[in-house]
């Protein structure tokens, strides 16, 4: 039994509109994941700002160049205080940000990209 | 290849991750250090209840105290120890000798110039007495006064 002659060009077209279907998904996926964290961004970073500042590591840390030659002398005690003032939690939440930030820019770029050839062909 | 490749990067990011969680627990446990010697000789320090002058009864259930250094106010200098209020509303004895610098912009200053009321950022190494024994105290100038000398 010989298939259709027309049935390459129906699977063709399907596989089409099943790549279209799954490119829009992924748009809508991380044109979500991108608006969350454009909005989360500020928060993040006030309360960065907010522990850098009430922790005293802007003060400490500030040393380094006010007072370069005390810290190179004393700089065990230095790192520790750096390192016990540092808002780590804050601090990850923030990078944490930046980074879903930067992956969902570049993913919805190229899914926007990927679409329009689907759509266009180019 | 990238089967290696994965493998490699997995193996290098438990290590960060090791090396990161053992110097949050050497940290934590400096503090926490610090923070129980620091009660435990609080009477001796500063002879009276926990929860007495400073209101600061409930410091000990929010966080351990920095060990290594603190930032704030000059309340009292007492021969060679100064009493500080830290931002966190935590009194702290600091403990100066002749080693230990201290400077206002690019003044050198002594113990004896420094007065009550002085916002200071210092430097130092906790001791077994709940102290700070401080290798550089940096005076915060008033905005419109300057560094001014304790006469």
């Amino acid at each position: 039994m010989e298939p259709r002659s027309e049935l390459l060009s129906i699977i063709i077209k399907r596989l089409h509109k099943e790549e279209r279907i799954l490119a829009v998904r992924r748009v809508v996926l991380f044109a979500i994941m991108f608006a969350c964290s454009v909005i989360g961004l500020v928060p993040a970073f006030n309360m960065l700002m907010s522990d850098i500042s009430s922790s005293g590591f802007y003060n400490f840390f500030s040393l380094i160049f006010s007072d370069f030659s005390v810290v190179a002398t004393y700089w065990q005690n230095f790192t520790m205080i750096l390192l016990e003032t540092l808002p780590a939690l804050s601090l990850a939440l923030f990078l944490a940000v930046i980074l879903t930030f930067l992956q969902s820019t570049k993913l919805l770029l190229k899914d926007i990209k990927k679409l329009n050839i689907i759509r266009h062909g180019f | 290849m990238d089967f290696n490749k994965t493998i490699i990067f997995s193996i290098a990011g438990v290590i960060v991750l090791c090396f990161v969680f053992g110097l949050g627990i050497f940290i934590g446990t400096r503090r926490a250090d610090f923070s129980f010697r620091w009660a435990e000789q609080y009477h001796q320090n500063f002879a009276g209840p926990r929860e007495g002058f400073l209101g600061m009864g409930n410091m000990m259930q929010n966080d351990f105290i920095d060990a290594n250094g603190v930032i704030g106010e000059v309340i009292s200098i007492n021969g060679s120890k100064i009493t500080i209020k830290g931002k966190d509303n935590v009194e702290k004895i600091v403990t100066t000798d002749e080693e230990t610098i201290i400077m206002c912009q690019r003044q050198n200053f002594k113990l004896s110039e420094l007065k009550s009321g002085d916002s200071v950022v210092i430097m130092g190494e906790p001791n077994n007495n709940g102290q700070i024994e401080a290798d550089f105290i940096r005076i915060m100038p008033a905005p419109t006064k300057g560094c001014l000398k304790n006469n």
